[in-house]
């Protein structure tokens, strides 16, 4: 399951909650028909009456949320969807849960570490490679230095040029 | 207030100096620096600069259309790690 959007605040009378989409792709919300949510019985299925997006937030209206009552105790609640919900990717755009975990090793096929997290610069993004004996290698995610992204490899092959390692 | 255009923009000596010796040499090399009020010149497209942040260095790759935008720019001080953790639907492109 993969967080879709979290629930700001209850929107009118009428059971609309206003959704902040963490999604990459807000518009994706327009595919879909519903969201899931957990609670302590498990997954609770929260099903699309009426959806309005504006960039990063949606106003929706699902089925099951009849007044504000209801749409208030939403409120901070993460919204999931599932594997096969996922937008499909070009070929040169991966999702960072992809990309975290991966083995990364260089062109020589010299092992370097794992990737353990992507962060968001305005330049480029950054795969941050934890070494087994060393510091944490921060490669941005541009193809001067990813060579290639093998998922099924669960590889990712970087071109670490010098003073990369050693920032 | 806009600086002046009779002094041009401005850039950092030593970063151009290093910058500078690389393209000559044809060489590649990751260039730290704390100066992220230097403005980038065409000369440092294909480089990567390392520019400090306060806490660490964040290694940016200087594209064609960074030109005339200042190295603090892609190089943030504070941060915002978002909502929802790894597990949400981001993605990232290969640039």
């Amino acid at each position: 399951m993969y967080v879709f959007g979290e629930v700001l605040k209850a929107q009118g009378i009428n059971g609309e909650v206003k959704i902040r989409i963490i999604s990459s792709f807000p518009e994706h919300l327009k595919n879909l028909h519903k969201l899931l949510l957990k609670n302590d019985s498990g997954l609770a299925e929260l099903h699309f009456e009426k959806v309005r997006i504006d960039n990063q937030f949606a106003i929706v209206k699902f089925k099951e949320i009849v007044d504000r009552n209801g749409a208030e105790a939403l409120k901070g609640e993460f919204l999931y969807i599932t594997q096969n919900e996922l937008t499909l990717l070009p070929d040169d755009e991966f999702y960072y849960h992809d990309l975290i975990g991966l083995d990364a090793y260089d062109q020589a096929d010299r092992f370097l570490g794992k990737v353990v997290d992507v962060e968001e610069y305005p330049a480029n993004d950054l795969v941050i490679i934890r070494q087994e004996d060393g510091p944490e290698i921060q490669v941005p995610f541009v193809r001067q230095f990813i060579i290639r992204v093998d998922l099924d490899r669960k590889k990712i092959v970087i071109d670490p040029i010098d003073g990369l390692t050693k920032i | 207030m806009a600086r002046s255009v009779k002094k041009g923009p401005y850039i950092d000596e030593n970063l151009d100096k290093v910058i500078g010796k690389l393209n000559n040499e044809g060489k590649k090399v990751v260039v730290k620096t704390w100066a992220r009020r230097c403005t980038i010149p065409p000369e440092f497209v294909g480089h990567t600069i390392a520019v400090h942040n306060g806490i660490k260095f964040i290694p940016v790759y200087v594209s064609e259309n960074m030109v005339g935008h200042k190295l603090g720019e892609f190089a943030p001080t504070r941060t915002y790690r978002g909502h929802g953790g790894k597990m949400a639907e981001r993605s990232a492109r290969i640039k």
